[in-house]
């Protein structure tokens, strides 16, 4: 009994908040067209509000009937053109929808909720003098206080029911006028008869009262006693409904009096008419009877009650009740079955009794409605799979041949398929149920930070899964607030910047690539990289080094760490102590990925990339340790298999981290076995195929710190097993949200669409994983939780430290990362390279029979004239040139204005890139140094030096101009005596200690003096305290770069002819037109020491030109 | 409801008698799902020790307890004898690893006596009360205390 009554409740709560949620966007559309109010609009709300009222009525909750009712009084009259749907009327209906809302939200205490508040205003606003509105009549401000303690709920029901307000030119029909119709009927009426009168006065029935109190006593009955009128035409015959079925229908739920609706229809009269009893308020049973709330007339229980039935004259008016719903011009809204189904739907089979909220519990763990098109599919599908079961079984007993078999099996796993997706699609919500709460979120914060703004949906059909609609909620409701916060500017602000007064705020949903993905854009002022870099450094995140060096898009991602807010003061609106990080990490715990765009000035887009469902999850299997596991797809960025060959050069370890370099970036590696504690691998040994166990340490054992040294002693080993593939490794790439990692893994297996199972108590704290799965041979397996474990290892910060420890030491180190562009060249088979591309001018392809032998040297024949050849290895210690093939490669270079031929046998490529160069291992003549290109150790070539250590006077014979100076400009110096020696200052401005090193020694060579700065904003301090004749600078440098230290140097009246030639790196058409535009003078490669010698005297010479 | 009540009482008259390592233990046989041999059990790295693993039961994840382990004994390879006794444990299904399945004997609550005070080794902290059988003492355990997860 009772858990029937539990359900309807729930029912009633579910489809209230439907109302309710509905309510509140067309509350706010009715604000928007103030006094043109749309009458399908104000209907709509006006019959939400009603349904609620009615059911609340049904169950005895009084506070949310009274509630109801009053808000539905505001709204009536807004319907009927009396008040006009201000900003503060809609706000005070607004809270109203709230209270209920939280009623909703809490049915146990419903009864308890403080109405008070919302009650307050709107009384007020029935109360207030019709001067301030449309002209309102009396009768609406009586209605409007109904008391929540009144107990006879019959009489406050008849006196504050909506059509009690409708206008009230028209008097109540007298009861004088009165008149009997039935005449055949009055015969056998007993003495204490009343007359039962219907709208227009006519009397209908004549029953006597004892008949009447036995009706109110009846079970089914209750203190209500209607007399219902149907239009034989209307209400039962164009229904397409039989007289019987009605009156049967109605015996289940009400007491029936007295009818003569089955004899209206036979003789064909207009109307036919039903008396009955029972628990049902006027609005239930008019939604129960499908028929228009005029069409009951609720008789007036007193009338009859035992007490106070007086010795009235059986023709007195008894029936008259202080209601007039029979007004017909009231213009009442349709009740459409849609808005009230539930009580009436349920109330059918269920039994009547009211109930106390208190008794309510919430058992249910929600229900959930479902499209009846997508059960019905679901019911052919079940019967499909019965069919193939039987099919299945027959075959089996039948001991049929595999091939039947088989296709009972395929039609099995068709009609699986099938059925996944139909109950998958019971789930899916639209995600206009989370978007259209933004309508008053954006309502209420423009209202209250004085902001205009435009709200703009789009995709609200878009479906997620049910459980993903209820998570993305606050994540969203955070970004709507903080681009209205933080976002959009104040009108004022925005005009001042050109845009339009109001802002643009859009929400989008759309589907990619089997995911769904929201936006949260805006118009307004978009995130300042600077302010995020400036709090990064307050924060003591990073240093503005390392800031510089960060490309934008990383800089703005930086929101996501803990506790950062760029927003000047914590305003109340989004300023609640949670971060973008909790937006993220809580979108991460549903397997959705963040990430955002924005400009300055413009706006900014949020986007946030979900799963269409968290049942079913697309994985990657793995195994370790003989065990399989998942790594959901979503968290997958990409496959590595490390050649057991190349894993020494590729894995290194980082203070505590292996890190793997993945085309530039350091990737941390953390081995399966170590975050599981699995027992070490056990390696099929390559030859006798015995199970031995790995004798070499975890590969990422970072835990046992004797363990790295032999780590590299084993990686060695693992290179020497060579090409057996046990010994290559294995990760996959994944990304935990804010960073990436690899798992290395035994092996790679295929990819699945597993269906998500939840780990017992006992297993909750494992935080690696995020649940198991069933696996086709029926074991079960565990799902990776790869955020999980990136904590367990603590991986971000160890990692993060690590990193920053490394970059620092590669900034104080020697070793420097520049820009090169390097042409990669190899000399004996598989010695790779590198030579400077700035350097070369030409790369021949010559027979090697081409080359002569003259007098020890060797040239060809070149261009008209001849062209001596150097082998590298005269002056580099490497292995001769190889000689297997017909041809030769010849680096052509200028060196000291001449050309040389640099002999290699083959070329391998030409690279553009960032690369650490290490000036100490491998210094040598002929070598400036060595770097790790594309993971092998190359050595950089001088081939200034290879050249001249060959043949030492190669430079004399060309180089006369770098004979002693005279410095003709002298009288620019001020700060030296006449007479003094003058040794000109060249200040040097460089961050790669590399090439400082590389470039100092050269001018110093000359006997220039020389000053250093590390960038542009230490240069222009030295420039400030120190004579320079010339600027030498680099392109690219933290805080200030070359282009805009020379830049300002020429907005500066004091260094404005200070010659600047720029010494780069970076080749490209582009760079050089711009550095012409800010004013350098010379645009030269690095490491081409005789150049940059050579133009450095002669600018020194003759200034800027 | 009425009739709901009896059964219960009737089962409680029975008791699930099983082996860990020397000890025989029962539970009450309304506590019990299901017996079964289900050793296909994954691992389940990094888990508490007492967690042999986890199996696939008719598509559940059930958790399964190595009760060797629970009562600090040395844990055995599988073998054929042991079962997975499935109780049903606050709406989970729990399975106990157990070296074998012994019995399963009618039992009146009031042949149950309160286990001896003293009994509060590894072991004894699960009894709460003992049951004589005519060679045998069984340990009758406390389910929520065993399955509790910080025991």
């Amino acid at each position: 009994m009772s858990e029937q009554d539990d359900e309807l409740i729930e029912i009633f709560i579910e489809e209230s908040k439907e109302h309710l949620e509905g309510i509140e966007d067309n509350l706010l559309t009715l604000e928007e067209q103030g006094e043109n109010i749309d009458d399908d609009l104000i209907n709509k709300v006006f019959r939400a509000i009603h349904s609620i009222k009615g059911a609340a009525g049904f169950f005895g909750l009084d506070a949310t009937k009274t509630l109801a009712h009053t808000t539905e009084n505001v709204l009536g009259k807004i319907r009927k053109r009396e008040l006009i749907p201000t900003k503060q009327i809609v706000a005070t209906l607004l809270q109203a929808v709230d209270v209920l809302n939280s009623m909703m939200g809490s049915p146990e205490s419903m009864n308890e909720i403080d109405i008070s508040l919302p009650m307050a205003g709107l009384e007020q606003i029935l109360n207030e003098p019709a001067g301030t509105q449309a002209p309102a009549p009396k009768q609406s401000t009586e209605a409007a206080a109904p008391s929540p303690t009144v107990t006879d709920t019959a009489m406050q029901q008849a006196q504050v029911s909506p059509s009690t307000i409708s206008s009230s030119e028209t008097p109540l029909p007298s009861p004088a006028t009165t008149s009997l119709l039935p005449k055949e009927k009055v015969a056998n009426i007993p003495a204490d008869a009343l007359d039962i009168v219907n709208m227009k006065g006519e009397v209908i029935f004549r029953v006597g009262k004892s008949v009447l109190k036995k009706a109110i006593a009846e079970s089914k009955g209750g203190n209500y006693v209607y007399l219902v009128e149907f239009s034989i035409n209307d209400d039962i015959r164009a229904r397409d409904k039989k007289t019987a079925d009605i009156l049967s229908e109605l015996n289940q739920l009400v007491f029936i009096v007295e009818q003569n609706i089955d004899e209206a229809e036979q003789q064909n009269r207009a109307n036919g008419y039903i008396l009955l009893s029972t628990i049902m308020d006027p609005d239930l049973l008019s939604t129960f009877l499908e028929l228009e709330i005029q069409k009951l007339k609720l008789l007036e229980n007193r009338t009859f009650g035992a007490e106070l039935i007086s010795s009235a004259a059986p023709s007195a008016p008894v029936l008259s009740t202080p209601t007039a719903p029979m007004l017909s011009q009231a213009p009442e809204p349709p009740q459409h079955m849609e808005t009230n189904e539930v009580p009436a739907a349920n109330a059918a089979s269920a039994p009547l009794k009211p109930v106390k909220s208190g008794n309510t519990k919430n058992k249910s763990e929600g229900s959930i409605r479902v499209n009846v098109k997508i059960l019905d599919t679901l019911m052919t599908l079940a019967g499909e799979m019965v069919l193939t079961r039987n099919q299945l079984l027959q075959n089996l007993l039948n001991n049929d041949d595999e091939k039947k078999l088989q296709r009972a099996a395929q039609r099995v796993d068709t009609i699986t398929t099938e059925l996944q997706d139909a109950i998958m699609s019971t789930r899916m919500q639209s995600v206009g149920i989370v978007f259209n709460k933004f309508r008053r979120v954006v309502h209420d914060m423009s209202r209250d930070l004085g902001k205009e703004i435009d709200l703009e949906l789009e995709g609200e059909e878009v479906e997620l899964d049910k459980t993903i609609i209820e998570a993305i909620g606050d994540p969203l409701t955070h970004l709507v607030r903080n681009a209205i916060d933080h976002g959009i500017e104040m009108p004022k602000d925005r005009a001042a910047s050109g845009k339009p007064a109001a802002g643009a705020l859009r929400l989008s949903a759309f589907h990619k690539a089997g995911q769904v993905i929201i936006e949260v854009t805006d118009d307004g002022k978009g995130l300042d990289p600077n302010k995020i870099k400036e709090k990064a450094v307050a924060m003591g995140l990073y240093t503005p080094q390392e800031l510089y060096a960060m490309p934008e898009q990383s800089i703005l991602r930086l929101i996501f760490k803990p506790g950062f807010s760029t927003a000047k003061e914590v305003t109340e609106i989004s300023g609640r102590g949670v971060g973008m990080d909790v937006v993220s990490s809580n979108l991460s715990n549903i397997g959705g990925v963040v990430d955002l765009e924005s400009e300055l000035g413009r706006g900014t887009t949020i986007r946030v990339k979900l799963p269409l469902t968290l049942a079913i999850l697309p994985s990657l299997m793995v195994e370790v340790g003989g065990e399989h596991f998942a790594i959901p797809q979503m968290n997958l960025l990409e496959l590595q298999r490390i050649p057991a060959a190349k894993v020494a050069h590729t894995i290194e370890k980082l203070g505590s981290v292996n890190v793997m370099r993945l085309r530039g970036e350091l990737l941390p590696l953390i081995d399966l076995r170590d975050v599981l504690d699995i027992p070490k691998k056990e390696i099929i040994h390559p030859s006798t195929g015995e199970v031995l166990e790995d004798t070499r340490e975890n590969v990422a054992d970072r835990r046992d710190p004797k363990a790295q040294q032999k780590v590299v002693a084993d990686q060695r080993e693992a290179g020497e097993r060579r090409s057996h593939p046990l010994s290559a490794v294995n990760i996959a790439v994944v990304s935990a949200g804010e960073f990436n990692y690899g798992i290395i893994v035994d092996t790679l297996l295929d990819s699945e669409e597993i269906v998500v199972k939840p780990l017992g108590r006992h297993l909750s704290d494992c935080r690696s994983y995020a649940g198991a799965t069933v696996l086709g041979n029926g074991r079960a397996a565990l799902i990776l939780d790869v955020v999980g474990i990136s904590q367990v290892m603590e991986l971000m910060d160890t990692t993060e430290t690590e990193l920053r420890k490394r970059k620092n030491e590669e900034q104080n180190d020697n070793a420097n990362t520049d820009r090169q562009s390097l042409l990669i060249v190899e000399n004996a088979e598989d010695d790779v390279l590198a030579i400077p591309l700035g350097l070369v001018e030409r790369v021949e392809k010559v027979p090697r029979y081409t080359i002569q032998n003259v007098a020890g040297r060797k040239t060809i024949k070149y261009r008209g004239g001849s062209l001596m050849l150097f082998s590298i290895e005269d002056v580099v210690q490497i292995d001769p040139i190889c000689d297997k093939s017909e041809n030769i490669f010849v680096v052509v270079s200028k060196i000291a204005g001449r050309e040389a031929g640099i002999m290699c046998s083959a070329i391998v490529d030409t690279i553009d890139a960032d690369i650490t160069i290490d000036e100490i291992t491998h210094r040598a003549p002929g070598v400036f140094g060595s770097a790790i290109i594309q993971d092998r150790i190359t050595l950089l070539l001088d081939i200034h030096s290879i050249v001249t250590e060959t043949v030492p006077n190669w430079i004399q014979k060309s180089e006369r101009k770098l004979k002693p100076y005279q410095i003709d400009n002298i009288e620019s110096r001020q700060d030296t005596a006449a007479g003094e020696e003058i040794v000109p200052q060249v200040l040097v401005v460089e961050d790669s200690k590399f090439f400082m090193n590389q470039i100092k020694a050269t001018i110093e060579n000359a006997g220039f003096h020389v000053l250093t700065a590390e960038d542009g904003i230490i240069a222009l301090d030295v420039l400030k305290h120190n004579h320079v004749d010339l600027v030498l600078t680099d392109i690219e440098m933290p805080n200030l770069d070359g282009f805009g230290l020379v830049e300002r140097m020429r907005a500066d009246s004091a260094f404005a002819s200070i010659p600047a030639i720029a010494v780069t790196s970076v080749m490209g058409e582009v760079a050089e037109a711009r550095s012409r535009e800010v004013g350098i003078d010379e645009y030269l490669i690095k490491l081409d020491r005789d150049q940059i010698l050579d133009r450095s005297i002669h600018f020194l010479n003759h200034g800027r030109s | 409801m009425g009739t709901a009540n009896n059964t219960i009482a009737d089962a409680s008259n029975e008791i699930v008698i099983f082996q860990v390592g020397e000890t025989y233990c029962g539970i009450t046989i309304d506590n019990v799902q299901e017996i079964n041999k289900n050793m296909e059990i994954t691992t389940v790295y990094s888990a508490p020790d007492y967690v042999r693993g986890v199996i696939n039961l008719r598509g559940q994840i059930v958790t399964i307890i190595d009760m060797r382990k629970k009562f600090h004994l040395q844990p055995t390879a599988l073998s054929k004898k042991m079962n997975n006794v499935v109780v049903n444990s606050k709406g989970e299904q729990i399975g106990l690893l157990v070296d074998n399945v012994e019995d399963i004997i009618p039992a009146s609550p009031e042949e149950i006596l309160p286990s001896p005070p003293h009994m509060n080794d590894a072991m004894g902290k699960y009894f709460t009360g003992v049951y004589k059988l005519e060679e045998e003492l069984v340990a009758i355990l406390d389910m929520e205390k065993l399955l509790s997860k910080d025991a």
